[in-house]
């Protein structure tokens, strides 16, 4: 089972994800964000699996111009940014915590 | 079927569902990467499934169904929500970059971690949406000490020895667990590594099915144990009969007996389970196969054209230049003595009675009469992905018949098969009407299934995509040629006809 864990600080949030990352668990995250945030981290190491409805969330978060940090997302997240050619419009180097 | 889940619309099943698929994957023979990826896919439709066709807080059910062979694994998702098209949300990268418009990348997704997959559009009965991961098979059997040069080197030379010998004594029993690996060396001894089941190769997924009792088999073995012989056969799931799925004989130690021996005691054993049928499929590109059931007293009732791709037979140099095609061979062994009404289309009927008749069984021809129909049909589709035929089973015809076989073969033809083969209802009265109503989809005969689905007999059509020159499909039997025959003179016209329009 999904399940996420957030923590608020001012205008960040940082969200654990453990399980998958798919459509209940944007909309988990969706229900916590206000639109005074506007900076995103989401621990993605207890992650099992994602699919688009977890890369497109995170996808439109950088459209809006707003600030992405993941932390070790599992390797399928890479495949799907590759088959979706999304690759070049994320900046990974930004956005993957060490 | 493996397993059938009936969920509800909801985001919350869709983790449950991916992680049983992940591990039923992986048990079925997936690589942990394949498996994982194949759930990715699976996420993905469930996620398009509840998103646009149950938009809304619907929570309506819908079907999910668990398939495996030793080659694939299959995911079947059946659902009556709003009807969409995945033909029509194709992914484009510049309108997801620009406009955040990521239509279609479900889609994109299923296709790039399956590898296949298939939109049915039933009409009114439906959806449904076929995902397929390949099991790649690789090594395993201990002959993987040696190169494989140095493995055909070796097979040739014992070949190139191969003179028959008489053998005075052998056993026949049931194969057990244990017999995997010297039914792996018998194939490998007798065909090299030409044979195209591959997981005959493999000597645990041979201790699997014989552990699943997914296959009855007997094996032949001399004085001093060395296996000579193996034979087997595979129940069906959807009837009481049993289709022969392999049968070899070491080279050396043919003409003992030893393949008769076999088929006596198989006989025997499904005669004690009550199996009322035997089938064996034979290819056509030579006579052999058809030659070994006639003498064990099968009769053809079937030729089941472009049923497999094209290969390279040992014994011949080239490539068969189309697909083979199969002759379906049936022999009766505990058949229901009552004499069975059946309700034959007009334009088959003397070549079905015929068919019956070689088979020595009793039939009555019945005039249809009035029926009912059902408000909905009840129909089974199959896809055999690695030959690109399809197989639809109508279990009930319903008022949308028409409409529902319509949509059907729509989509499937959408996916280039080389056939779609349908099975009609012989002991059902209302087939041959519905045989008139569907004339125009050009499918022409293929032959007679006795007790072939649900205990029951059927008629099989056949629509063919790929031209067949009939000069080279061998048929052994004089009843065989005639069949043969007549689906040659009804291809000829219906192609020429179809020209015509």
């Amino acid at each position: 089972m999904n399940t996420i864990a957030t923590r608020k600080e001012g205008k960040k949030i940082n969200v654990t994800v453990q399980g998958d990352f798919n459509l209940r668990t944007k909309k988990m995250i969706l229900s916590r964000l206000n639109p005074a945030i506007n900076s995103l981290t989401i621990n993605l190491i207890e992650c099992e699996r994602i699919d688009s409805e977890g890369v497109i969330f995170l996808h439109r978060w950088l459209q809006k111009g707003k600030t992405l940090r993941l932390i070790e997302p599992p390797p399928i997240f890479f495949e799907i940014l590759e088959i979706l050619n999304l690759e070049e419009a994320w900046d990974l180097e930004k956005i993957i915590a060490e | 079927m493996d397993a059938k889940f009936q969920i509800s619309a909801d985001e919350q099943f869709i983790s449950p569902v991916c992680d049983f698929t992940y591990s039923w994957s992986v048990n079925c023979g997936l690589s942990r990467g394949d498996a994982y990826r194949f759930s990715v896919a699976v996420s993905e439709l469930i996620t398009d499934v509840i998103l646009f066709a149950f938009p809304g807080d619907s929570k309506k059910d819908f079907e999910i169904e668990f398939y495996h062979t030793p080659y694939n694994v299959e995911v079947v998702v059946c659902e009556l929500g709003e009807p969409f098209d995945p033909d029509r949300h194709v992914y484009d990268t510049e309108r997801a970059l620009q406009e955040g418009d990521f239509d279609g990348a479900g889609f994109l997704l299923m296709k790039s971690f399956s590898d296949n997959f298939t939109f049915i559009n039933k009409g009114k009965e439906g959806k449904e949406f076929r995902l397929v991961k390949n099991v790649q098979i690789h090594d395993i059997d201990q002959l993987l000490q040696q190169s494989a040069e140095q493995r055909e080197a070796a097979r040739k030379d014992e070949e190139d020895q191969d003179t028959y010998v008489n053998i005075e004594d052998f056993t026949v029993e049931r194969t057990k667990p244990t017999d995997a690996e010297d039914i792996s060396k018998l194939f490998y001894r007798t065909y090299g590594y030409s044979y195209n089941k591959e997981d005959l190769y493999l000597p645990k997924k041979i201790e699997e099915s014989v552990l699943a009792k997914d296959k009855l088999g007997i094996i032949a073995r001399k004085d001093d144990g060395e296996a000579i012989g193996y034979f087997s056969v595979i129940p069906k799931d959807d009837s009481n009969i049993a289709e022969v799925a392999e049968a070899v004989v070491s080279p050396k130690y043919r003409r003992n007996g030893v393949m008769s021996s076999m088929m006596e005691q198989l006989i025997k054993i499904a005669q004690s389970r009550q199996l009322t049928m035997l089938i064996g499929e034979a290819v056509t590109v030579h006579p052999v196969s058809q030659k070994v059931n006639n003498k064990f007293g099968y009769t053809t009732t079937a030729l089941v054209l472009a049923s497999s791709v094209n290969v390279k037979y040992k014994g011949f140099d080239e490539e068969y230049p189309q697909p083979v095609s199969m002759a379906l061979d049936f022999l009766p062994i505990n058949f229901p003595k009552t004499k069975k009404a059946v309700y034959l289309p007009g334009k088959f009927d003397e070549m079905i009675l015929e068919t019956y008749d070689e088979l020595g069984l009793d039939v009555e021809s019945k005039k249809s009469g009035s029926y009912h129909l059902a408000d909905k049909s009840d129909i089974d589709l199959k896809i055999d992905y690695s030959s690109s035929s399809s197989l639809i089973i109508v279990k009930r015809y319903g008022k949308d018949f028409l409409s529902v076989l319509s949509d059907m073969v729509d989509s499937l033809e959408k996916k280039s098969p080389e056939t779609i083969l349908l099975d009609l209802p012989l002991e059902n009265r209302a087939t041959p009407e519905q045989y008139l109503n569907i004339t125009s989809f050009n499918f022409i005969y293929s032959g007679l299934l006795p007790q072939f689905h649900f205990d029951t007999d059927f008629l099989r059509l056949q629509k063919v995509y790929s031209a067949i020159d009939f000069s080279i499909i061998e048929i052994y039997s004089e009843f065989g040629k005639k069949i043969k025959s007549f689906i040659a003179d009804e291809y000829h016209s219906n192609t020429k006809r179809r020209q015509e329009d």
